[in-house]
């Protein structure tokens, strides 16, 4: 049933394709009469390829993922077609909002009694200066909230140094809803050379970003491809890392097979990982 | 000619600003980290004297019952630091002796309170980390160019850190 729908999306992907093909070379050749017909069957082909990519990605996110989040977590609720909603994302004022945003995939569960959420979020900034049009990505990945085990009252953010994406690694607003902020050294080197503190309250810091939890942070940012930024904020440790990847996604170019089976569990190891790593489950503080 | 000596002498007045506004800023976030470690002991305490009462509940018969909590009574640092290292044994030897009562290490009052002092222990640790690496920053900049000749002016002197006995880091160590 997957096997069959994955397969006639790729036809239709396949079909489009030779349209296109068959579309540029007629237009060289007949230029006019052609046209008109062409363009039409080019929208209907991309509308009933993309129902049917669509309906593949929910269909197999359903049944697979869906069956292997369930045997992980409790408390599973996973909304495949919702994610973050942008005034959430932006509260956070961790990131630059640009103008187009998506978020989906939500899911949200709990692992050794600490709840989490997480969806796939994607960010870009779309200008123009009316002759030429151009979308730069600001953020594509995944945005991970869990439950933080200790209380704090103030805010506090973790830049990786070599953030592309979040302007130098500074903080995004000096000036927005949340107390404002100083960076801050720590006293391990390598965390202050790899990341960029900024909180608002010096002695919660140090509170929160124990030596232990500061090594796990390092290790974590090893394990990890792509830029890494860690909120406190509101009793919740937020997790955004831009990996230009969205978790769960399969591909209409392979069916199902092992190697997906494994990503799967690799986008689930995360979140139990972070939970493990950082100790989250540790119940002391509250 | 003057413009340049101008230009000269506002920087070179500009960046003696700057380094003293440095050592004072960092002065002050180690006397707040200090103040912070205050109030830690202080909770410490409180938290300790409980603990007896609900230790004295369960061992009535025991000498070792009757631990007396120090108080933080001075506010230098080293009354801090000695008050700090005192409350650390007593709460190791709370610990050792709600250990041969297994009631008592399953009395609501007595988990709840160990939680406290766990959270406690927390913020004292964050305090003296912070005090301790405000110290580092303000001892270093005494110590390298050019704000040593700043530091030297303004009479600053090398400040002590802060040291924790090693028993009182193992204390720390609160298991439920």
């Amino acid at each position: 049933m997957l096997e069959q729908l994955r397969k006639r999306a790729l036809y239709s992907l396949i079909f489009l394709i030779i349209l296109g093909i068959f579309f540029i070379l007629s237009f060289m050749t007949f230029r006019s009469f052609l046209v008109i017909p062409m363009v039409i069957g080019v929208i209907v082909i991309v509308i009933v390829y993309a129902k049917l990519a669509n309906d593949y990605r929910t269909q197999v996110k359903e049944t697979i993922v869906k069956e292997m989040i369930t045997k992980e977590f409790d408390n599973v609720h996973f909304d495949i077609k919702n994610g973050f909603s942008r005034d959430f994302i932006k509260s956070t004022e961790l990131i630059s909002m640009g103008n187009i945003y998506r978020s989906n995939d939500l899911l949200s569960g709990s692992y050794h009694d600490v709840d989490f959420k997480q969806a796939d979020v994607h960010i870009q900034q779309r200008t123009s200066n009316g002759k030429t049009t151009s979308t730069v990505t600001l953020f594509k990945g995944r945005w991970m909230v869990y439950t933080f085990n200790k209380r704090f009252t103030g805010y506090m953010q973790i830049r990786s140094n070599e953030n592309r994406l979040f302007g130098n690694s500074k903080p995004i607003s000096w000036f927005g809803s949340r107390p404002s902020v100083s960076r801050l050294k720590m006293e391990n080197e390598v965390f202050n050379q790899r990341f960029n503190i900024y909180a608002s309250d010096d002695h919660e810091a140090y509170y929160i970003l124990t030596p232990h939890f500061m090594e796990k942070i390092i290790e974590l940012d090893d394990s990890l491809q792509g830029n890494l930024v860690v909120g406190f904020i509101d009793n919740e440790l937020h997790i955004a890392l831009y990996n230009n990847q969205d978790a769960f996604e399969p591909s209409i170019f392979r069916a199902i097979d092992d190697e997906y089976y494994q990503a799967v569990q690799a986008d689930i190891d995360l979140i139990k990982m972070v939970i493990d790593e950082l100790t989250l489950d540790v119940n002391l503080y509250k | 000619m003057e413009y340049i000596i101008i230009g000269v002498l506002l920087l070179f007045g500009g960046a003696i600003v700057t380094i003293f506004n440095c050592f004072k800023s960092l002065e002050l976030q180690a006397e707040a980290a200090l103040s912070n470690i205050d109030v830690a002991l202080s909770k410490r305490y409180d938290t300790l004297t409980n603990m007896v009462e609900v230790v004295k509940g369960y061992a009535k018969h025991e000498k070792e019952v009757l631990i007396k909590i120090t108080e933080v009574r001075n506010h230098n640092l080293a009354a801090i630091n000695e008050t700090d290292n005192k409350q650390g044994d007593e709460l190791g030897r709370i610990l050792a002796l709600a250990e041969a009562y297994p009631s008592l290490k399953a009395d609501q009052n007595f988990l709840h309170l160990q939680r406290v002092i766990a959270d406690v222990e927390e913020h004292l640790q964050a305090a003296r980390r912070l005090y301790n690496q405000s110290v580092k920053e303000f001892n270093k900049h005494l110590e390298t160019f050019p704000s040593r000749f700043v530091g030297s002016s303004m009479k600053l002197t090398k400040k002590e850190f802060y040291t924790a006995s090693s028993e009182q880091k193992e204390n720390v160590k609160i298991k439920l």
